[in-house]
């Protein structure tokens, strides 16, 4: 048995159980979600598909932290949020186009992060995660008070990105910034600093005596993908027209950390899959917010309890049985 | 300012800080002893001032039967989360702990949370008072339940404290928390050391849900909040520090009751937070922080 | 008193011993020796549940206790005072001394046992409200040997007690332990440094490998050509 001692060590093997599938099963992924809406003429299905590919992209920017460096965000909604709110200020108030109001709201986003890093990142990781948890509160209750500002719970409108009603532009527009967001973390990864990811995964203090600082990357990773947050939720706020507090709520954090643990830790597509599975049949369920609440809390119960690898995992045991893919690896916490 | 309002939102104040004050020894007592970032703390509180609140109105207990209900219920409550999904994720994973511990108890008290919702409604289930009455002295004046609410906090608090250093028991949670390995060897059952710290710290935010039944009411939502304050208190305080919590629960008790005087709704959580970024601005691992582990010890 | 027969453990997929059999009778002092890496710690932790083995048996006064939990064969009376002691460093002396009476009901037995361990090591009775991790690595291995004996174990396994200590703390931990042995506790002991431990103990088995290659009273041991060669360096 495993002591909480050893339990709550920082230490993981994260970039070890990174569970890739090898480049052919993404890039069709990939080249499904692009052509995907085309042939649908559902409008209510290219809704969910945006939908969808929203939240999967937030619990993909997730798991760049929680799968890489293992460091969870418990704040990722106040990001989320921050970009989402700047973008809206920006453009109603002083009449900025929303492409550089979006871009705006991705640089906030970062901003915010390098200051909830620098007052944590030396701490343990559990420092950052729930300082970040704080940074959403106090935004959250920030723009609910500065009513004359964000018009509080009332509601900011933001103008559209575009002027068509069709949502395909949308979808479109949202699956670049994807499949951008992917690319970036994908070559971070394979790059040196991805090397030192991975010497941190395995044994911070061997990184620190090899010379790498981890506070370093872990706040390049952090910064990053609060950013990227930030630009997803920029997109948000021109793609819904209104902005109200709860978007940085707990409830919207945990939301994409579920995601992002139904899909697998560390496999960046698994939770963008997961999120197609999962948030359809949510849509239905939007009218019953409790049932749907209900169902998550379940959900994230049940995985954490039965298979915390989430499906990546499975599909990846699967894989392997199947023998698709020789030379992945794959060091799943279900063998410890 | 008349020496009433002032009296008035010290009263406030300090009632809200024995809450806080519980809620953060809870889930000190949690990550001291198991190492869980819990997020349930909030519904077990919930939870609490139900249990009273039906004890008191529909089987009309006295008031002190109604909370020693909601005491039992939680510690049982508690017990039965540890024996069950906790115990069962200890076994299995290894990894990424405290990703994990948050990530089960946050889908718990979502769950807790929304059952009560589509169970109860969102009516808010009050009751006028458990003992008529104001104690007066001089012009100013507390309500007799304030009064109880405070002097029960202050006694589970204390009652804690002296049941972990005088008893057998509370020793031996206080070794689990220092070395596993070491109580293991001792003869001490940690798994039953786990599930009796995990429906201990329920229990005192069952308590402080049914003392203080009268001054807030039972709501599904009404733990969110309280939730959030505990861990400010605790990352306020330091993570390792258990008197620095009680006091920091006070602290933001009282700060939160002048934010709400002065500046009205909302107010409080902002100032909250921004004294927290304040203090972590300033000695990132809290005003006494030290370490996680061996919570109990200073 | 103890007897293994068979016994195969270690950790994960890492097979650390290999078909070890021991026995050890009532009132025996017996040590085991082996260099790095052959296994002590781990027959040890074994005998004690902190491990479970693969297999093989493990029976003390005549029940199995083979896989048991760590707490259950410490209640049945086998103390582990281990390498590094697992102290509760942030309780005083004298709490830690009462956690290792926590499987002892009797309050006036518990207060005996203190008072016999405080005459055995007198430097704790000055310490006795001190915090655990404040004290002198001499003194937190008299502690733990102490904690040990609370419940007052029929059978006490010892990790190399002398790691870390001076030659003068040293001979005091030996002298205590073979007092012990007087007194009828019976002593598993592991150590590297025999000089001393040869002295005291009757018996000993040597571990290499995870087997056990030689078992022969210690006056037998000294004798050894293999012994001098390899452990006393001569
Ligand atoms: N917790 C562990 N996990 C995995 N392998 C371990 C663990 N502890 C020990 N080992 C391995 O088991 C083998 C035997 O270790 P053990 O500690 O039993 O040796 P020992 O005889 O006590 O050595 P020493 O004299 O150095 O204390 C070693 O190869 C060691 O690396
Ligand atoms: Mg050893």
């Amino acid at each position: 048995m495993a002591t909480a001692e050893e339990r709550s060590k920082e230490k993981s093997l994260a970039s070890d159980r990174i569970i890739n599938l090898g480049y052919l099963p993404v890039g069709l992924f990939f080249v499904f979600l692009g052509v995907a809406p085309l042939l649908i003429k559902d409008e209510y299905l290219r809704h969910l598909f945006v939908v969808g590919l929203l939240f999967g992209a937030q619990a993909m920017v997730s798991d760049f932290t929680v799968g890489f460096i293992n460091l969870s965000n418990f704040g990722f909604a106040a990001f989320f949020g921050l970009g989402a709110y700047t973008t809206g200020l920006l453009v109603t108030n002083f009449g900025v186009s929303p492409f550089i109001g979006v871009i705006a709201g991705m640089l906030m986003a970062g901003l915010l992060g390098l200051f909830t890093g620098a007052l944590t990142m030396r701490l343990r990781g559990l420092y950052v995660a729930i300082m970040a948890w704080f940074m959403a509160l106090a935004l959250q209750s920030l723009t609910l008070v500065l009513v004359d500002v964000t018009r509080g719970a009332w509601g900011l409108f933001v103008p559209p990105l575009f002027e068509s009603t069709d949502i395909l532009p949308y979808y479109y527009t949202l699956f670049v910034i994807t499949l951008v967001i992917y690319i970036v973390i994908k070559l971070v990864i394979n790059s040196r600093v991805g090397l030192a990811f991975k010497a941190i995964g395995m044994d911070v203090d061997f990184a620190r005596a090899s010379g790498v600082n981890p506070t370093r990357y872990k706040m390049i990773a952090f910064i990053l993908s609060c950013a990227f947050a930030g630009w997803l939720g920029g997109f948000y706020a021109h793609f819904i027209g209104i902005l109200t507090p709860d978007l940085m709520g707990t409830q919207h954090t945990v939301e994409v950390l579920a995601l992002n643990v139904i899909g697998g830790r560390g496999s960046l597509w698994g939770p963008l899959l997961a999120a197609f599975l999962v948030i359809p049949p949510f849509e239905y369920l939007k009218s019953l917010m409790e049932v749907r609440l209900i169902i998550y809390g379940l959900l994230l119960v049940l995985v954490m309890v039965i298979y915390p690898a989430g499906m990546a995992g499975v599909i990846w045991k699967v894989g392997e049985l199947l023998k698709l893919h020789k030379g992945a690896t794959y060091f799943g916490m279900e063998d410890r | 300012m008349e020496l009433v309002d002032v009296w008035n939102v010290l009263a406030v104040g300090l009632v809200r800080g024995g809450l806080y004050a519980q809620m953060a020894l809870m889930l000190a007592l949690v990550l001291g002893v198991m190492s869980i970032i819990s997020m349930i703390n909030g519904e077990l509180y919930m939870i609490g001032a139900y249990v009273s609140y039906f004890a008191f109105t529909l089987f009309g207990l006295n008031p002190i039967l109604s909370i020693a209900c909601a005491a039992v219920a939680t510690f049982l409550v508690g017990a039965l989360i540890e024996r069950g999904p906790l115990s069962m994720m200890r076994r299995r994973a290894g990894e990424d702990w405290y990703l994990n511990t948050f990530l089960l108890t946050v889908g718990l008290s979502f769950f807790l949370k929304n059952a009560a919702m589509l169970l109860w409604k969102p009516t808010y289930r009050g009751i006028r008072w458990y003992w008529e009455g104001t104690v007066s002295i001089g012009s100013i004046g507390i309500s007799i339940d304030r009064l109880v609410a405070l002097g029960i906090a202050a006694l589970t608090i204390v009652a804690l404290q002296l049941f972990l250093r005088n008893t057998r028991l509370g020793r031996a949670i206080r070794a689990v928390s220092q070395d596993e390995r070491g109580a293991m060897l001792n003869g001490i059952n940690i798994n039953t050391i786990y599930t009796i710290s995990f429906g201990l710290a329920c229990m005192l935010g069952g308590i402080a849900g049914g003392s203080m039944l009268s001054i807030l009411p039972a709501s599904p939502y009404m733990g969110t909040t309280p939730n959030n304050y505990a861990w400010l208190v605790v990352m306020l305080a330091g993570l390792g520090n258990i008197s620095g919590a009680v006091v920091g629960g006070f602290i933001i008790g009282i700060v939160e009751s002048v934010a709400f005087q002065f500046f009205g709704e909302g107010w409080p959580n902002v100032i909250s937070f921004i004294i927290l970024i304040i203090v972590l601005v300033i000695k990132p691992s809290g005003i006494f922080g030290t370490s996680v582990k061996g919570v109990w010890e200073q | 008193m103890l007897e293994i027969k068979g016994l195969q453990s270690g950790y994960g997929y890492l097979q650390v011993l290999w078909d070890v059999s021991l026995e050890l009778n009532d009132g025996e002092f017996i040590v085991l020796l082996g260099s790095n890496g052959a296994g002590k710690t781990t027959t040890l932790r074994t005998i004690s549940g902190v491990i479970r083995p693969i297999s093989g048996e493990i029976n003390f006064l005549g029940q199995s206790i083979g896989g048991k939990p760590g707490h259950e064969i410490s209640r049945l009376g086998i103390s582990f005072i281990t390498e590094d002691l697992n102290l509760f460093p942030k309780m005083t002396v004298y709490d830690n001394l009462l956690v290792g009476a926590y499987s002892v009901r009797d309050k006036k037995k518990i207060k005996e046992t203190l008072a016999y361990i405080l005459n055995l090591f007198p430097r704790l009775e000055e310490r006795l409200n001190q915090l655990a991790g404040t004290l002198s690595g001499g003194e937190r291995k008299m502690l733990a040997i102490g904690r040990g004996l609370m419940p007052n174990p029929k059978l006490l396994l010892v990790d190399e007690p002398s790691l870390g200590l001076s030659p003068l703390m040293t001979r005091a931990t030996f002298d205590a332990l073979r007092k012990l042995n007087q007194d009828g506790t019976t002593i598993l002991l592991v150590e590297q440094h025999l000089g001393k431990a040869l002295e005291i103990t009757n018996r000993g088995y040597i571990l290499e490998q995870g087997k056990v290659v030689m078992e022969a009273p210690t006056a037998t041991l000294l004798e050894s050509e293999r012994v001098k060669e390899v452990y006393l360096g001569r």
